[in-house]
C-alpha cells in the first residue's frame, strides 16, 4: 500500500463508487509518480473507466480519497481537475476536425494581439508556436496548417496529446489511445508518450492490449471486480502473466 | 478569409500527395466562383447588351445585398452547427413595425430603426435559448417561431403593407437609390460582410465559432463556452434580418407582411452553394455572399433573356443539389486517401 515517502503525484485510496444498488469500484487504490506510466488493465466493467472518471472530476467517489500532488482533495467538476493540471484524452473527441492543427492546439488559448476594442488572431504565431511544438515532442512531419480531417488516427493522438503537453498538463489519462491504429500509428503515439514522460509527466493509460499496454507502461494495475488486484511493476511481470492474471487464473 | 478547413498559408503546398483535391476542399468558394463565371457567360450570350450594363449590375447587386446579409448570417449559424427558418419573418416582423413606429406612431426614424433592430436580434437570440434550454435542433425551435412570428406580422400590420416615411433621409442612407439601380444598401452589406470575414477567420470568437459546429464537445472540454458562442450567431442573423428589412424600406418604401417568406431557405441555399457544410464546422462568408450574387444574378438574368421567372427556382434549387453532391463527393474522397 502507497505511503507518505512514494513521491505520487496523484494517489488513490480504497476509492468506492455505487450507482444505487450497482458497485461499480469497490476498492482500489494506487498512485502515480511523475514520469511514470501507469497502465490500467482489466475485463469490460471491472471498473476501469469508472476509476478514471473519478480522477478527472466527471464522478464524485461514494467513500474513499484522492491526493493531488500530497494534498487530499475533491474534484468537483472536470474544469476543476483540469485546472489542477490533469488531462483527459477520449479517443475522438480531442480534436475539431474542420480546424487546422494550428487552431486546434491554440483552441480557446488563441494568441492574439489587441486592435483598438477588438482581439485580434496572431495566426502567424500560432502557427509558428505550434510547429515548435511539434517539433519538440518529435513529431517533424505535419504542416501546422493541415486540417486535423486529413490526418490519421496517430497523429490525432499525437497532437491531442501534445496539446494537453504543451498547456501544463501534469497527468494525462489516456482512454485507449491505440484502438483502432496501425502498429506504425501505435509506434507514434508510444514515441509522443515517452516524449512526454521524458519531460515529467505522468500518465495512466487504459489499454485493452496487453502487448502494448506492457510495452509502453512503468507499472501496471489490475483491477477486478472493481478491486485491484494487484500493482506490478513492469520487470515483475510479463505479457503472458497479465493474460493469465484477466483471464482469472491466480 | 474564413475558408471551410481554416487553414492559413494556402500557398504552401501539404507534405502529402494529392494535394489538389485537397486544395480545392480547403477552398470552399471555389465552386461557387465556377458557377457564377458559367452563369455570366451563359447571360452574356442570351442578353448581351443588357447583362452587363451599370443597370443590370445595380439591380442584381442590390438584391443580392437584401438576400447576402441574411445569408451572411446563416453561414455562420451554420458554421455553428444551427439554423434558423424563422429569419424571413423576423425580417418581415420588424420592418412591419419600423414602418409603422416611423409613421402612425411618429418615432424619429433613426429611434424606429434602432427599436426595430433591437426587436430583430431579440427574436434572433430568443430562437437560441429556447435551443439551448430546451435542448432541441434549432430547426425545430425556429420551424414554430417561424409561424409564430408570421402570425405576429400579419396581427400587427391587419395585412396590409406599411410604408416608410418618403423621402426620409435616414432611411435614404440605408437603401437609397445612389444612380443606375446601385442602392447604398450595396455597399452597407459589403461593409458588414467584410466585419464578418474578419471576425470568423481573424479573432479568437471565430475560430469557436467553428470549433463549436465543428465538434461541440471537443470545444466544450478546452472550456469554449459552447452556449455563448450559438448564442451569439443566433442573435447576429436575427440582427441582420432587421438590417435586411432597413434595406427593403429604403429601396422600397415599403413593407409587407408577406415579404420574406423565402428568405429563410434562400439564406441557407446561398450558404450551401457558397461551401458551408450542413454538419456544422465548415464555410466560409466570402461563400456565402457570392451565392447570394449567383442566385440574384439568375434571377435578373432570366428576366432580362425573357425567359419565365419560374425557372428561377428551378436554376437555384439544381445548383444546391449539384453544390452539396460535388462537396459531399472531394470530402468523401479525401477521407479515403489518408
Amino acid at each position: 500500500m502507497a505511503g507518505e515517502g512514494d513521491g505520487f503525484r496523484l494517489e488513490v485510496r480504497n476509492l468506492c463508487k455505487r450507482f444505487g444498488s450497482v458497485v461499480a469500484l469497490e476498492n482500489v487504490s494506487f498512485g502515480v509518480r511523475p514520469g511514470e506510466v501507469v497502465g490500467l488493465v482489466g475485463d469490460n466493467g471491472a471498473g476501469k473507466s469508472t476509476a478514471i472518471k473519478i480522477i478527472s472530476g466527471f464522478h464524485r467517489p461514494t467513500s474513499g480519497q484522492i491526493f493531488w500532488e500530497g494534498r487530499e482533495t475533491v474534484f468537483e467538476s472536470p474544469e476543476e481537475a483540469r485546472a489542477h493540471g490533469i488531462q483527459t484524452v477520449y479517443q475522438d473527441l480531442a480534436l475539431v476536425n474542420t480546424l487546422s492543427i494550428a487552431r486546434n492546439f491554440f483552441l480557446h488559448a488563441e494568441p492574439s494581439r489587441r486592435l483598438g476594442p477588438i482581439r485580434l488572431l496572431d495566426v502567424k504565431r500560432m502557427n509558428a508556436r505550434t510547429a515548435e511544438i511539434l517539433r519538440e515532442i518529435g513529431i517533424r512531419d505535419l504542416d501546422p496548417v493541415t486540417p486535423v480531417s486529413a490526418l490519421s488516427g496517430g497523429e490525432r493522438q499525437a497532437v491531442a496529446i501534445g496539446r494537453t503537453w504543451y498547456f501544463g498538463g501534469k497527468l494525462l489519462i489516456l482512454d485507449e489511445p491505440t484502438s483502432a491504429l496501425s502498429v506504425k500509428q501505435t509506434q507514434k503515439v508510444f514515441s509522443i508518450i515517452q516524449e512526454v514522460k521524458a519531460k515529467g509527466v505522468s500518465v495512466i493509460l487504459i489499454e485493452h492490449n496487453m502487448i502494448h499496454v506492457h510495452e509502453i507502461a512503468d507499472r501496471l494495475v489490475v483491477v477486478r471486480h472493481g478491486v485491484v488486484f494487484g500493482d506490478y511493476a513492469k520487470k515483475d511481470v510479463g505479457v503472458t502473466d497479465l493474460e493469465r492474471i484477466l483471464a482469472g487464473a491466480r | 478569409m474564413g475558408s471551410s478547413h481554416v487553414g492559413e498559408g494556402m500557398e504552401k503546398a501539404p507534405a502529402a500527395g494529392s494535394g489538389l483535391l485537397k486544395r480545392i476542399v480547403r477552398v470552399p468558394e471555389l465552386m461557387v466562383l465556377v458557377a457564377i463565371v458559367i452563369v455570366v457567360i451563359g447571360f452574356v450570350i442570351s442578353a448581351p447588351t443588357t447583362f452587363l450594363s451599370a443597370r443590370n449590375i445595380g439591380a442584381f447587386m442590390t438584391s443580392a445585398a437584401q438576400l447576402g446579409v441574411v445569408a451572411v448570417g446563416a453561414s455562420i449559424l451554420i458554421i455553428a452547427g444551427e439554423f434558423d427558418i424563422s429569419v424571413g419573418s423576423n425580417y418581415a416582423f420588424s420592418g412591419i413595425v419600423i414602418g409603422l413606429l416611423s409613421t402612425s406612431a411618429g418615432l424619429p426614424t433613426w429611434l424606429a430603426v434602432i427599436i426595430g433592430l433591437l426587436i430583430s436580434t431579440s427574436i434572433g437570440l430568443s430562437n437560441g435559448l429556447i435551443t439551448l434550454a430546451a435542448r432541441i435542433p434549432s430547426f425545430i425551435t425556429t420551424l414554430g417561431t417561424w409561424l409564430v412570428w408570421f402570425g405576429l406580422t400579419l396581427a400587427v400590420s391587419k395585412g396590409f403593407f406599411v410604408s416608410a416615411p418618403p423621402h426620409d433621409p435616414f432611411i435614404a442612407v440605408f437603401g437609397g437609390l445612389i444612380g443606375y439601380q446601385f442602392y447604398s444598401s450595396i455597399f452597407w452589406w459589403l461593409g458588414i460582410g467584410v466585419v464578418a470575414i474578419v471576425l470568423l477567420g481573424r479573432t479568437p470568437l471565430g475560430n469557436w465559432i467553428f470549433a463549436v459546429g465543428g465538434n461541440t464537445e471537443a470545444a466544450r472540454a478546452v472550456g469554449v463556452p459552447a452556449g455563448r458562442v450559438k448564442l451569439f450567431a443566433f442573435g447576429l442573423i436575427g440582427f441582420l434580418a432587421g438590417v435586411s428589412a432597413v434595406f427593403t424600406l429604403g429601396q422600397q418604401g415599403s413593407m409587407a407582411p408577406l415579404y420574406g417568406q423565402n428568405l429563410a431557405l434562400q439564406a441557407i441555399a446561398a450558404s450551401v452553394i457558397g461551401g458551408c457544410s450542413l454538419s456544422g464546422g465548415a464555410g466560409s462568408v466570402i461563400g456565402a455572399m457570392l451565392g447570394a450574387i449567383l442566385m440574384s444574378m439568375i434571377n435578373g438574368g432570366l428576366i432580362l433573356a425573357g425567359a419565365p421567372t419560374f425557372w428561377y427556382q428551378t436554376f437555384v434549387g439544381a445548383i444546391v443539389l449539384i453544390a452539396v453532391v460535388i462537396n459531399t463527393s472531394i470530402s468523401r474522397r479525401v477521407a479515403q486517401m489518408k
